[in-house]
């Protein structure tokens, strides 16, 4: 008997995604997992703007992760000119990245990943015991705010510039907030254990990884793509990574030869579980890596805002005011990979002679998980289905599943709405 | 509404960022809507189950297909007062640049080989549907959402701020980035931002739309004198509020010719 499962605008996820199933023979036939915003273009948007100008525009791609879409920008818009960054400009983008990336988990784990696991619609109802996981939310959420804010000049879309100088209130201010990363260290800990203690379904199953590697740290801003099946180099990606463009959905599906992949930080613990700092490695003592259950993408998480906070107080102390010279604008092609919170994001550049935009392409993280996404789902109600469980059960699971991936729906949905005849 | 009461209020996006939905997440935010009043609805973080009516709706992003006019008229319906949340409810924000585009071309570079699309132009709120009060700005300003929020859980009428950004940036004793050498849309924006994009060296992209009577006629002038054309004035300000500026462009010209 044929019937169908059909999830239409999925709460808790950012942005807006409907899901629908065919099963037959309690079998999963068809699942298909679509984005439903309307499109907005933006690498469209920016062709013929010029250089000063496109990271104003990509930045609002996401209100999530726009800290990551304004350094992938500038890295690639260097990298077509020429430009090579100091250090300090690296440390003030790593910096902006490891805020965004602690906000955006602590906001994940506690607002949308917890009320499943504790039978509740919203975190808002968490009773009086355990308001405590409010104001650790709060609390996680604000520190990342903070860091962004002092070298970024505000919380959402930071000011992003090519060879920003770095005056002296961004040293003593960031300087300033190291005392506070270090004190939030215990809520971190606490977030671990807590996340650590959640019981999660068993849905084990191999899968390629994919992330930024490289052997000195715990790949941010910059590195060579790491897979399982190895090492690609930047401007390879589009040979291996290749979009697909889905009827069903606005946003585009990635494969990687062929075959789904998963990004995010589940990928970065499998890749480069050694770059992690001693502190943060010891909680991964208990469990059996490589990860393989999409689930534990919450654990990945969790694990990585402790080796976030040591990270940031390391390199907080090593940046010093910079006053770089006036650049000048160049013709060229360049492209940028960096870790975002939910994955490896890809812009790319060409710059005209005339110093404007002639061509830009951007993979985001979600368009590479939905694939795996989409066979996660299959095979977790087909698990389901055998164990007889009803459709409420089925339709939770599958919530909670599309919710452990983490995705981001508005930046997914970067290309126009399709309508086939 | 009765005494102690507290506002039923729903906070949605349509086509976004997110980026103005987060804003209400965040601190101090958070905390004040959390305890003046009762969410009913807020799909970021919580099942969307109520059916019920609103006495405020805030709403987040740009109009840029049909499924965000259905989820406009449907919340409208439902709701007493509806706020425009951020610079794409309000004035388009950056998805609004596609209606100064070449469209065609704009379809052909992202989709080479499919191209049978019914996605109409990108547009603010108040196109399709009334709406009650804006926050404007991308993100919207936490202080001007505070104050809003306190306004209303008091019933006191809430004033938008309508002076251009340039009489806030002299308060805070930026120096001039038009003087500078850049093209700074601040003598022609509205204000209310505390002028954060020029206190932080990034000349102002008129994100909260024109401020009220902006001449943009005398603008263009002082610009032309400093050696630039109009069609850069014209692409800076569709970065934002192009669809705005426009407005105000037809009634100044109207306005010259009587």
């Amino acid at each position: 008997m044929a019937r169908e499962i059909n999830l239409n605008h999925i709460c808790k996820v950012e942005g807006h995604a409907n899901l629908s199933l065919k099963i037959e023979n309690n079998r999963v036939e068809k699942c298909e997992l679509k984005a439903v915003e309307g499109a907005r273009f933006f690498e469209a948007l920016v062709v013929g703007k010029k250089v000063k100008d496109v990271q104003e525009i990509v930045s609002r791609i996401c209100g999530i992760c726009s800290s990551a879409h304004s350094v992938a920008c500038i890295q690639a818009l260097e990298e077509a000119m020429g430009i090579k960054a100091s250090r300090q400009q690296e440390i003030i983008r790593e910096l902006l990245m490891i805020g965004e990336r602690i906000r955006s988990h602590a906001t994940h784990l506690y607002f949308l990943v917890l009320p499943d696991y504790y039978n509740i619609s919203s975190a808002l109802q968490l009773s009086e015991k355990n308001q405590d996981k409010i104001d650790d939310a709060v609390s996680l959420i604000s520190l990342g705010n903070k860091i962004i804010e002092i070298v970024g000049g505000r919380e959402i879309h930071p000011f992003l510039g090519i060879q920003d100088s770095i005056k002296k209130s961004i040293k003593e201010n960031i300087s300033r907030k190291i005392e506070e990363i270090e004190k939030k260290k215990e809520v971190i800990e606490k977030t671990i254990n807590l996340f650590l203690s959640l019981k999660y379904p068993k849905l084990e199953r191999k899968t390629d990884y994919l992330s930024l590697y490289n052997s000195e740290n715990y790949a941010t801003i910059s590195g060579k793509i790491k897979s399982q099946s190895g090492m690609i180099i930047d401007d390879d990606y589009k040979k291996h990574l290749q979009e697909n463009i889905r009827e069903y959905a606005t946003s585009k599906f990635a494969l990687k030869d062929k075959k789904p992949y998963m990004v995010g930080a589940m990928a970065r613990i499998n890749n480069s579980y050694n770059q992690l700092d001693k502190e943060t490695k010891k909680f991964l003592k208990t469990i059996k890596l490589p990860f393989n259950n999409p689930f534990q993408n919450n654990i990945a998480q969790a694990i990585e805002l402790l080796h976030l906070a040591n990270r940031a107080i390391k390199i907080s102390s090593e940046l010093e005011t910079d006053e770089p010279e006036e650049i000048k604008i160049k013709d060229g092609r360049g492209i940028s990979a960096v870790e975002a919170p939910r994955g490896t994001l890809f812009h790319e550049y060409v710059i005209d002679k005339e110093g404007k935009i002639s061509y830009c392409n951007i993979i985001t993280p979600t368009v590479q998980n939905l694939n795996m996404m989409e066979q996660d789902i299959k095979m977790l109600v087909n698990f389901l289905l055998a164990k007889k469980s009803n459709k409420e059960k089925i339709v939770l699971e599958i919530e909670k599943l599309i919710r452990a991936y983490d995705p981001c729906f508005s930046c997914s949905t970067h290309f126009l709405k399709v309508n086939w005849e | 509404m009765k005494k102690n009461e507290k506002l039923k209020i729903g906070i949605y996006g349509i086509s976004g960022c997110a980026g103005c939905l987060l804003t209400f997440l965040y601190e101090p935010v958070f905390r004040e809507i959390s305890k003046i009043f009762d969410i009913k609805s807020f799909p970021l973080i919580k099942e969307d189950k109520y059916k019920g009516e609103f006495d405020y709706v805030f709403i987040e992003g740009t109009v840029c297909f049909d499924d965000d006019i259905i989820m406009l008229k449907e919340l409208r319906n439902r709701a007493k007062k509806v706020v425009a949340l951020g610079a794409c409810a309000h004035v388009g924000g950056v998805p609004s640049m596609r209606n100064f585009m070449d469209n065609e071309k704009i379809i052909k570079f992202v989709y080479p080989k499919y191209n049978h699309l019914k996605s109409s132009l990108p547009e603010p709120i108040d196109k399709h549907i009334k709406v009650d009060c804006y926050l404007p700005q991308c993100p919207p300003s936490k202080s001007e959402i505070l104050e809003f929020i306190k306004c209303i859980a008091r019933d006191i009428e809430f004033k938008n701020y309508e002076d251009p950004v340039c009489f806030e940036c002299r308060k805070m004793g930026n120096l001039c980035l038009l003087d500078k050498g850049k093209l700074c849309l601040g003598p022609v924006t509205n204000g209310g931002c505390e002028a954060l994009c020029p206190g932080n060296k990034v000349t102002c992209y008129g994100c909260r739309g024109p401020c009220r009577d902006a001449n943009l006629k005398a603008f263009l002038e002082l610009l032309k004198e400093k050696g630039y054309t109009s069609k850069e004035l014209e692409e800076k300000m569709q970065t934002f509020a192009g669809l705005k500026f426009k407005e105000e462009e037809e009634k100044v010209s109207k306005w010259l010719e009587k």
